[in-house]
């Protein structure tokens, strides 16, 4: 298999990654190859936009088909009766249930604080488990700086002599996130620090909202976009502002997008040149203007290739931080027991309440097992009237 | 392998009249290309019939219009050989940006010449990525061939149809 029989899949973008990378530069040292593209991209184009395109008829008569051979529902699935099945089970679930329901929020109570502190630990380890990973990569790497929303990573060893192994020597594009929930005393305080912190490691806010109501916990949300180098420093230090309750960081490698636009615009480069020259040889009207249509229109995905291709080193020269910030809840005072008369009040509605519920219960439960219990009881009353008769 | 990301829910999946307006235009438009517009309308009724008796087995693989692209495709091959029609042909049609330059840019009268040429299973794949669109793993499940046959079979054709047409271009010199 030659490079010159996977360009046809590259110019239909059905290459993986690495491939498309090793195709890249094989068009880029070879003009024959880049020739072949240009010209296997023309007659792409071509069939696509001259294919015939047969005007639909018969979508009425297909749906009238459909509709007399739609094959007919089942006695079963009567809506009424699917109704009254449903509504039986659930009450009979329901009944089944409840007792096992009212225990299992006690103990639900129980276990939520248990799993907090199993969190809690996991989002610790996570942490340092992801840090260490993110350095260990850093140092391979050689940079100084360890996160930055595009980190150039360059491998320590000295690039072996194969193309494959030159397209990995290059450098790679990494648009980084960290996403951080913080538990803090004073919220506003927080945030000023946060800001402070965003801007003494060169970055700037890009966002940041806060909510103060009345009879609510304060909270803000803020996002960050500092330079990649400082991207460990300010996380490391926004960390500190309080306890953490989430902890994310994630990289999406944008390498193979970056070289991949890259050459593409310069393939396109190449056949807008070719559009040019032929402009100027041209002398018919007619010739003149439909090589100028196909040049604007190469102009046109040019732009956007170029526009795609400096979002993307845009996106990966400055890393993201988005932190949420939450007021730490204050331990409920014990409520002093001043209203006795009214405490007794309400437990007595709720248990009136309760009863209610229960006896509701029980007639919806009976009316739905009537059909069994109803014959019996008649044929008992008739039987004892038939007896004393 | 694609997965339907808007299926919706089982209950609109299982609509076979709203799948068949959703979709009747890109079944109609392959069964014309393939068996011509006089059954075209036949064959994409068959189609959605043929769905609607198999719509259970529709497991969500594929996107629900690969699906019935592959059903079409069954559906085609059966019309074919009951009107004895003959291969698919790509029609180019002169939508009025295909005037191009005789000695380097490509002439649409020798791209149409080129294309018939093609053996009909490289028509197909060329047909099936160019003119409806479908990706390359796309292309397999309906043809019910590997991704790799489906690379090969559009490589080996367009290097057919580039040589095609150099020859035409030589030929005019």
């Amino acid at each position: 298999m030659t490079m010159r029989d996977d360009l046809k899949a590259f110019i239909d973008n059905e290459l993986t990654d690495a491939e498309r990378i090793e195709m890249l530069h094989a068009i880029e040292n070879d003009p024959e190859l880049q020739a072949e593209a240009i010209e296997l991209r023309q007659i792409s184009r071509m069939i696509r936009d001259d294919i015939w395109q047969p005007e639909p008829t018969g979508l009425a008569d297909t749906l009238e088909a459909l509709r007399k051979n739609a094959p007919k529902k089942p006695w079963w699935s009567a809506t009424g009766l699917q109704l009254a099945v449903g509504a039986a089970c659930t009450v009979i679930l329901g009944m089944i249930l409840f007792p096992v329901f009212a225990q299992s929020k006690q103990s639900a109570k129980q276990t939520s604080a248990a799993t907090e502190d199993k969190m809690k630990a996991y989002s610790d380890n996570q942490r340092q488990t992801g840090f260490s990973e993110f350095e260990g990569r850093q140092r391979a790497g050689g940079g100084g700086s360890v996160n930055g929303a595009l980190s150039m990573q360059t491998p320590a060893s000295p690039p072996p002599a194969s193309a494959k192994s030159q397209i990995y020597a290059q450098p790679r594009f990494q648009i980084k996130t960290a996403n951080l929930s913080v538990e803090v005393e004073d919220v506003p305080k927080a945030q000023q620090e946060a800001e402070s912190i965003a801007k003494a490691v060169g970055g700037r806010v890009e966002s940041s909202s806060k909510n103060n109501d009345e009879g609510s916990l304060a909270t803000a949300e803020l996002t960050f976009r500092v330079p990649v180098g400082s991207f460990e420093t300010a996380v490391n230090r926004i960390r500190k502002l309080g306890r953490v309750t989430n902890d994310q960081l994630t990289g999406e490698d944008v390498t193979a997008q970056v070289y991949d636009a890259e050459a593409r615009l310069k393939v396109m480069r190449a056949e807008e040149d070719q559009y040019v020259e032929l402009l100027k040889a041209t002398k018919k009207i007619g010739e003149v203007l439909s090589v100028k249509e196909r040049l604007s229109q190469v102009r046109q995905e040019i732009e956007s290739l170029d526009a795609q291709r400096k979002s993307l080193r845009e996106q990966a020269a400055e890393s993201t931080i988005n932190l949420s910030l939450a007021e730490r809840p204050k331990p409920d005072r014990p409520r002093e027991n001043t209203n006795w008369l009214e405490d007794a009040w309400s437990n007595a509605v709720s248990g009136l309440s309760a009863a209610g519920r229960t006896l509701g219960s029980v007639g919806v439960f009976l009316f739905v097992f009537s059909p069994i219990w109803l014959p019996i009881v008649l044929l008992i009353w008739w039987f004892s009237r038939r007896s004393r008769g | 392998m694609q997965v339907v990301t808007n299926m919706g829910t089982s209950r609109e999946l299982k609509d076979i009249a709203a799948i068949a307006r959703d979709h009747y235009d890109t079944v109609f438009r392959f069964c014309a290309r393939r068996v011509g517009m006089d059954a075209a309308a036949d064959t994409a009724q068959e189609t959605f019939l043929t769905a609607q008796r198999v719509i259970a087995n529709f497991k969500g693989a594929s996107s629900i219009s690969t699906w019935l692209l592959g059903i079409a495709h069954n559906e085609c091959r059966r019309m074919a050989r009951k009107r004895r029609c003959e291969p698919p042909v790509i029609q180019l049609v002169d939508t009025g940006s295909s005037e191009r330059n005789e000695d380097t840019l490509i002439n649409r009268h020798a791209l149409q010449d080129a294309l018939s040429k093609l053996s009909p299973e490289h028509r197909e794949v060329v047909l099936l990525h160019e003119a409806e669109g479908l990706t390359y793993e796309e292309a397999a499940i309906v043809l019910g061939i590997p991704v790799g046959t489906v690379k090969s079979r559009l490589h080996h054709a367009f290097a057919h149809l580039r040589k095609s047409l150099s020859e035409t271009v030589e030929g005019a010199r």
